[in-house]
């Protein structure tokens, strides 16, 4: 029978909610404003003026040919005299005069013209140079190839899983993923965490509660109010993760976003599904904290008050997680990343870094598991004995009263 | 047959409710009376296992609270709590599944009950666009549409007109036909006096009267007089037992220390001739509740 109005009480919580505006916002806005980063970037790039900047080459036939078969992004014309390039810079037919003094250039380039990269370009002249010394040292053609040629360059990391080949592009992107989790970890979590806080001190402040608490019991709210939500936070995660794939589909037609396709190629798969089991614990751990909170609750003008103090304990792993990036020896951050309410964010990072083993990752996920259990244990009674008291003055006196006889024995 | 024995509650060193004892056969009502304070709540709270007892026991049939019971146990709480952007529909629905009962046959007995209610509205509509008497029928509704075994009402007349207490005070009785266990709290003597086959009187938590309303008013005499004649004030007031006289409508109320002085009266009344009204009654409810009230200020 419990059972069955537990489900009841996850159904009616889930489904009220996915009925309001409220929730599809926070589901779709961060797509919305995705969406509309790329539009503008899109718009931006449609209209921008992509014609190559022009530069003028004074006097120096052999540059003007040299340059022309670099890959420059840029038309390079040659001009007789200096007086004729700085006209024709002045009546804006081209971009920049080049002139070249005893293997000294010069670039005078017109204020409103169009932008040259100026690195690429200083890159060829410093080759230009190379080779007219080297020809003036005699040096052959395959000798001076030869001298040209960057040496390649791999990279391996050793791990302990072993060496893996593909090792940078795998760090960057399971970084570069654990990082991004780290702000939607945050994001969830704080949505959930106010949503949660909202439903139990709505149901306490307007006495439903009471309604609610005859017919089943703290056990069957606390449980059916958590489930619910934590359904509905699924929910979320499984419309990003299916927006994703779909997006993957068609992503690599745009160029521009070819970049993050290849960087999301490198992930470990075994690192996303810890880092997945990891955060679902946690959402679950940091509601349960929050339902716990909440029924101190007197009215609704106090939820803000009571779910701050979550919000701030998810912000510490949040912003860990930005510092840890070449700290693979800071013990305190070792340690941090198992502790649970912080090791969401930090230890798939670490994990993502390879700075943590998977057995280490296992080490933190078994600890949320554990202190889950215990906080969902101890927690029913302190909501128990809060949920349809009313007390006058702040809920920190509530908070303290409930600690105050929390582990007896009921 | 639910047994409260020898049931008190303590919060620190004040005694919200001292000593109290009660049982509720099926198809009885039991009025609880009392000041704010006098300690109604905390004997609904205790029976519905919201709070534990210092001492004492609640028993129904023979066992305490358990969840199969909750399911056939309605309750209406003092402070009326409703989800206010939620249909009419879905909470009803949603606190009559909570007792056990289907979807669907929740759908056709709600239908019943508002038309039954006279409710202004439909069942798609949110509460928030009810008004407070209809907000509080389909308050009454959620709580009883699952024909609960066993029924507690804190204050459920309060906030409506006389037309809807009417139409509450008969859907309670209703109830009571159909066997349930019910007990409630108001301060509307009239209607505790209609509606209830036992009650208690608590007063800083003390049971202060116990039993059926009539025997409670017997049980102080028949020392109101209601008396329309042609008899002067001051011989009545001059009847040893006639302690005071008051204007009543068209006639007067005379409050006796003896009732054996009606009599003296009546015959004082009735030398010339007919009278039109003579009725010697016990006191009401309403005055026993401020008599016994004013007797608790002087302790």
């Amino acid at each position: 029978m419990q059972k069955k109005q537990l489900w009841i009480v996850i159904r009616q919580t889930f489904v009220n909610r996915l009925k309001t505006v409220g929730y599809w916002m926070l589901v779709l806005t961060p797509i919305l404003i995705l969406a509309a980063i790329a539009g503008i970037n899109f718009v931006v790039q449609a209209t921008q003026n992509n014609t190559a900047p022009k530069i003028g080459v004074v006097q120096n036939q052999p540059l003007v040919h040299y340059l022309d078969k670099q890959q420059l992004d840029a038309d390079i014309k040659g001009y007789a005299k200096t007086s004729t390039a700085n006209k024709a810079l002045a009546d804006e037919k081209i971009d920049a005069v080049l002139v070249e003094h005893e293997q000294q250039f010069t670039l005078t380039k017109r204020a409103n013209g169009q932008s040259i990269d100026q690195k690429a370009l200083q890159s060829a002249l410093t080759q230009y140079n190379t080779i007219n010394r080297a020809k003036a040292l005699q040096v052959s053609d395959d000798t001076l190839q030869q001298l040209m040629t960057p040496p390649k360059m791999s990279t391996h990391i050793q791990s302990q899983k072993g060496v893996n080949k593909d090792g940078a592009n795998s760090n960057a992107a399971n970084y570069g993923v654990a990082v991004a989790l780290g702000i939607l970890i945050f994001m969830f979590l704080t949505s959930y965490v106010g949503m949660i806080a909202q439903e139990i001190a709505n149901e306490k402040s307007s006495r439903i509660m009471e309604i609610l608490l005859a017919a089943t019991s703290p056990g069957v709210q606390f449980f059916g109010k958590i489930g619910g939500i934590g359904l509905l936070a699924l929910l979320h995660g499984a419309i990003y993760l299916i927006l994703g794939i779909i997006a993957s589909f068609w992503l690599p037609k745009i160029s521009q976003l070819k970049g993050v396709l290849d960087m999301l190629q490198g992930i470990d798969w075994s690192f996303a599904l810890m880092t997945m089991l990891i955060v679902i614990v946690s959402i679950f751990l940091y509601m349960v904290l929050t339902a716990i909170i909440a029924a101190m609750v007197n009215d609704l003008s106090q939820v803000q008050q009571a779910v701050a103090p979550v919000t701030y304990i998810s912000l510490i792993g949040y912003i860990l997680t930005f510092v840890l990036n070449g700290q693979p020896h800071n013990a305190f951050l070792n340690i941090l990343s198992y502790v649970p309410f912080v090791s969401q964010t930090l230890m798939p990072a670490r994990l993502g870094l390879q700075y943590a083993t998977m057995t280490q990752a296992s080490i933190a996920l078994t600890l949320e598991v554990m202190t889950l259990y215990f906080l969902s244990k101890y927690g029913l009674r302190v909501y128990k004995r809060n949920v349809l008291t009313y007390r006058e003055g702040n809920i920190t006196k509530a908070a303290l009263l409930s600690l105050k006889g929390l582990f007896k024995a009921h | 047959m639910i047994e409260i024995n020898d049931l008190t509650k303590q919060f620190g060193d004040k005694t919200a409710v001292s000593h109290l004892n009660m049982q509720i056969k099926p198809g009885e009502v039991m009025g609880l009376i009392g000041q704010n304070g006098a300690g109604k709540t905390t004997t609904f709270r205790m029976i519905l296992d919201f709070i534990d007892p210092t001492s004492g026991s609640v028993r129904w049939d023979g066992t305490s609270m358990t969840a199969e019971k909750r399911q056939k146990l309605g309750f209406l709480p003092e402070e009326r709590g409703l989800y206010q952007k939620m249909s009419i529909e879905d909470q009803v629905l949603y606190f009559a599944e909570l007792h056990g009962m289907k979807r669907g046959d929740a759908r056709l007995a709600l239908r019943d009950w508002m038309k039954r209610l006279n409710v202004v509205g439909k069942p798609e509509d949110k509460v928030q666009s009810l008004s407070k008497g209809n907000a509080q029928k389909i308050q009454l509704i959620a709580t009883v549409i699952f024909n609960p075994t066993f029924l507690i009402l804190d204050e459920p007349f309060s906030g409506l007109d006389p037309v809807n207490t009417e139409l509450m005070m008969q859907e309670i009785l209703n109830l009571k036909q159909q066997g349930a266990m019910i007990i409630f709290s108001s301060h509307d003597m009239a209607g505790v006096e209609k509606l209830s086959d036992q009650l208690t009187m608590l007063r800083h938590g003390e049971t202060v009267l116990q039993g059926a309303p009539t025997e409670i008013r017997e049980s102080f005499g028949r020392t109101e007089l209601y008396l329309e004649a042609p008899i002067s004030s001051d011989t009545l007031a001059q009847i040893d037992g006639v302690d005071a006289i008051e204007p009543q409508g068209d006639g007067r109320l005379l409050h006796l220390s003896d009732p054996e002085s009606g009599k003296t009266v009546f015959k004082l009344a009735t030398q010339a001739g007919y009278i039109p009204a003579f009725a010697q009654e016990p006191p009401t409810l309403d005055a026993i509740f401020r008599r016994e009230v004013a007797a608790g200020e002087v302790k």
